[in-house]
């Protein structure tokens, strides 16, 4: 063997020894799972069962799960919370960097304030919230109390049940006037429902300062020099943004919408803190609060709870590849 | 220099997964534990927290200083759905207690798949157990047995432990008031009483109190339905008895209690999906339907406002011979502990369902009394004459029933319940299809699982 040789062999040999350890973990706890569970998918085994019981009966798992009343449910509730969660919290969070962006005095306090929900435990924050949307004696109602009694002198005595609302938001909104329309479209145009709408409000006000802080950072790396040309060219303020901030900012939004999307679809702590059993009319129960319901409590269907998460596995793969073909394009990366 | 601390680095890290790998496996091999006095550890997970957590530590203190062979360990697991999840990780793991509390749903899987030893088999060993087994309610033994697959004979696999029946809770001082001297019997006085009792004061648009309210799930509708002495699935046929005309009518039953109206207009009661014993104490509604494990929560929500009783559930008319739900769990011993294990299990499991123990576990926690002679000891029967309520229920356990025990209860479960649901949110939804859906479903599930 000559030293070259030699040398490459233990330099291989040292990579493999530092790689070691994250191999055997992720193999472990990730890869072996991932396999395994997809082999699971296409078989009919329940928990406990001897694994030479299990017969393979190809996608008929998948199949029973996109036929099942239970899982199309929701499946439309965590799509309702992704398109009322997504959206609002990337507007919003980019509202605030903006703000943040500023001179404006105490920023630093700020800064810190919004982003201390998102290091907060989704546990903490799901029990205080479910104080707040309490019927008797939550923030919610005392405050829509104040505005309306208050405010517009109307003596309503009504409460809104926050978490315990099946109704949509706009069907509550525009009670009686929306329309009835066949094929599961008054579904759609009823909006989520109310507990569903008090979950998406309590992840926006705690995602909001991740986002912000992510964009805070985009922000800061456009180039000062663009901004002074362009108010020399006169451009004013809204010209700007949208000329250099948004087109700018681009990649960042991009990464944001992707992460935050794939992040809402697995979404699932909070509607299992704050509503366990479900919601009224299962409107808050998540798909992953459904693939642990199916797949780890009552009759353990260990096979069709892996196929529900090859399902939305796919589901995600397929909205990102779209996202990318639809916007991937339009991010500008560098100046 | 720099590459040989690098390798020392390796080394370490894979020296240390080395020593947590082999710490791992001999964890593994543990032999069965004894205490330092020589004593046989018999580990026994449960779900019994608070009060009731703390009486049955008392149990197992007294049950550890009767003998000096066995010392029992009680684990609390948090809450039942905790224990069930440990429970399985536990049996694929082999680190499973040796014995535990079990839901007859949890049960049908464990000895389904052969994680078991039936009590039957220490039974056929103990000629003088088998002498008492008789005094054990009838419906608890029956709810505990189950065919063995191999030798088609049905056998006792579990015994009772903490059960609770359904029970109707009426809020006496206003039912004496209303100029009632005893609870409805039939559907029709039922809804009388939910109809006088519902009180609408003038301009508003909603009852100040109802008469009823119940919570949309399937208990709600099965125990009407046993209030009409049918019930919702042969367990034996597999055949579901969802729409036959009982059933139909315990639905529609169900849903006029609470979409009803009295005379004067104001509807009689309304749907919850929260326990209802903070609306009962709050005095918003008068009567409610519920399980016997509500005891504790109603004295503390009703206090010192009015009296409260608990009464057996109507039956649809004078004629019917109406059955009442049981439910609650039973005591599992797992088939592979050394048979030691087993057999100390066995010792306190009998301990646990003595007379004396589990009268004094009813006059604790309100849960039923395992044994029938239960009632004759002191402890009981004294607390049975000042606790009308208490001794209500029980008198209702002669006829009381249980749920089917499939493998596949759970979709059951889930499906009935939220079509038990849509059938009370919605004062149109036609009774007879929803129900004729919901049996095409249950067939569609038994069909998968079979």
């Amino acid at each position: 063997m000559t030293t070259a040789s030699r040398k490459r062999l233990t330099e291989t040999l040292e990579a493999w020894m530092y790689l070691a350890p994250a191999t055997i973990i992720l193999t472990t706890f990730w890869f072996l799972p991932v396999i395994v569970s997809f082999a699971m998918s296409f078989g009919n085994i329940t928990a406990l069962q001897p694994i030479d019981e299990m017969k393979f009966v190809g996608l008929q798992q998948y199949g029973d799960a996109l036929g099942n009343s239970g899982f199309r449910q929701t499946l439309w509730n965590t799509v309702n919370y992704v398109i009322y969660s997504v959206p609002a919290t990337l507007i919003l969070a980019l509202l605030a960097a903006l703000l943040l962006n500023t001179q404006i005095k105490g920023r630093g306090f700020f800064r810190t304030a919004f982003f201390l929900p998102y290091i907060t435990t989704w546990v903490a924050i799901s029990i205080v919230f479910k104080y707040l949307f309490h019927r008797e004696y939550g923030l919610g109602n005392w405050l829509l109390a104040i505005i309306s009694n208050d405010l517009f002198g109307l003596e309503t005595t009504w409460r809104l049940e926050w978490l315990s609302e099946s109704a949509g938001i706009w069907e509550l909104i525009f009670r009686g006037s929306v329309p009835a329309l066949p094929l599961g479209f008054d579904n759609i145009i009823a909006g989520p429902s109310l507990s569903l709408f008090s979950i998406v409000l309590t992840a926006i006000w705690r995602d909001i300062g991740y986002f912000m802080v992510i964009f805070l950072a985009g922000l800061q790396n456009i180039d000062k020099s663009l901004y002074e040309a362009a108010s020399i060219d006169g451009a004013g303020p809204i010209e700007q943004f949208k000329s250099i901030t948004f087109p700018l900012l681009s990649p960042v939004t991009f990464f944001l919408l992707i992460i935050s999307m794939i992040g809402a679809f697995k979404v699932f702590v909070p509607m299992f803190m704050m509503t366990p059993m479900g919601g009224p009319d299962n409107t808050t129960t998540s798909l992953v609060m459904y693939l642990y319901e199916e797949g780890f409590t009552g009759e353990w269907k260990l096979s069709y709870a892996a196929a529900v998460a090859y399902i939305l596995t796919i589901i995600i793969l397929l909205l990102t590849l779209v996202q990318n073909l639809l916007f991937g394009r339009k991010v500008e990366y560098g100046q | 220099m720099l590459r040989q601390r690098y390798l020392i680095a390796a080394i370490a890290t894979l020296l240390l997964l080395g020593v947590a790998l082999i710490s791992a496996c001999t964890q593994g091999n543990a032999e069965p534990g004894k205490t330092a006095d020589g004593r046989i550890v018999v580990e026994f997970w449960h779900a019994m927290g608070k009060s009731q957590g703390e009486e049955l530590m008392d149990i197992i203190d007294q049950f550890n200083h009767s003998q000096d062979t066995y010392r029992v360990e009680g684990i609390y697991q948090g809450n039942y759905n905790s224990l069930s999840q440990k429970l399985i990780a536990s049996l694929y793991a082999k680190r499973n207690p040796a014995a535990s509390q079990a839901y007859p749903g949890w049960s049908t899987r464990f000895y389904r798949y052969d994680f078991l030893t039936p009590v039957q088999d220490f039974i056929d060993n103990d000629p003088e157990f088998a002498k008492v087994l008789p005094d054990y309610w009838p419906v608890m033994i029956a709810e505990n047995s189950m065919k063995n697959l191999k030798t088609g004979q049905s056998e006792i696999v579990t015994l009772p432990f903490n059960k609770s029946v359904y029970v109707l809770y009426v809020n006496q001082t206003l039912m004496e008031e209303l100029g009632w001297d005893e609870p409805p019997h039939t559907w029709d006085e039922f809804m009388q009483l939910a109809e006088e009792m519902t009180v609408l004061p003038e301009g508003a648009d909603k009852p100040e109190r109802y008469g009823f309210a119940t919570r949309p799930y399937i208990e709600d509708f099965t125990v009407q339905l046993m209030s009409a002495g049918s019930q919702l699935m042969n367990e034996e046929t597999s055949e579901a008895l969802l729409t036959s005309p009982l059933s139909i009518e315990a639905m529609e039953f169900l849903r006029d209690l609470v979409g009803g109206t009295n005379e004067g207009g104001a509807r009689v009661g309304y749907v919850e999906t929260a326990y209802l014993n903070s609306v009962f104490g709050s005095e918003r509604i008068g009567m409610y339907i519920g399980s016997t494990a509500s005891f504790t929560y109603n004295d503390r929500a009703v206090g010192n406002k009015f009296i409260w009783r608990a009464y057996e559930i109507p039956s649809r008319n004078e004629s019917t011979e109406g059955h009442t739900l049981m439910q609650g769990t039973n005591i599992a011993i797992y088939n592979n502990q050394p048979e030691e294990v087993q057999q100390g299990a066995w010792e306190f499991l009998k301990f646990l369902t003595s007379p004396e123990i589990t009268a004094q576990w009813a006059q604790a926690t309100g849960y039923m009394p395992v044994r029938q002679s239960a009632l004759d000891v002191p402890l009981l029967s004294e607390h049975l004459e000042r606790d009308i309520s208490f001794a209500n229920a029980i008198a209702t356990l002669p006829h009381a029933t249980f749920e089917p025990r499939v493998l596949y209860w759970e979709s059951v479960r889930s499906n009935v319940s939220r079509t038990v649901e849509s059938i009370l949110q919605s004062s149109d939804l036609d009774i007879k299809k929803a129900l004729i859906d919901l049996e095409e479903e249950i067939k569609s599930i038994q069909a998968s699982a079979e």
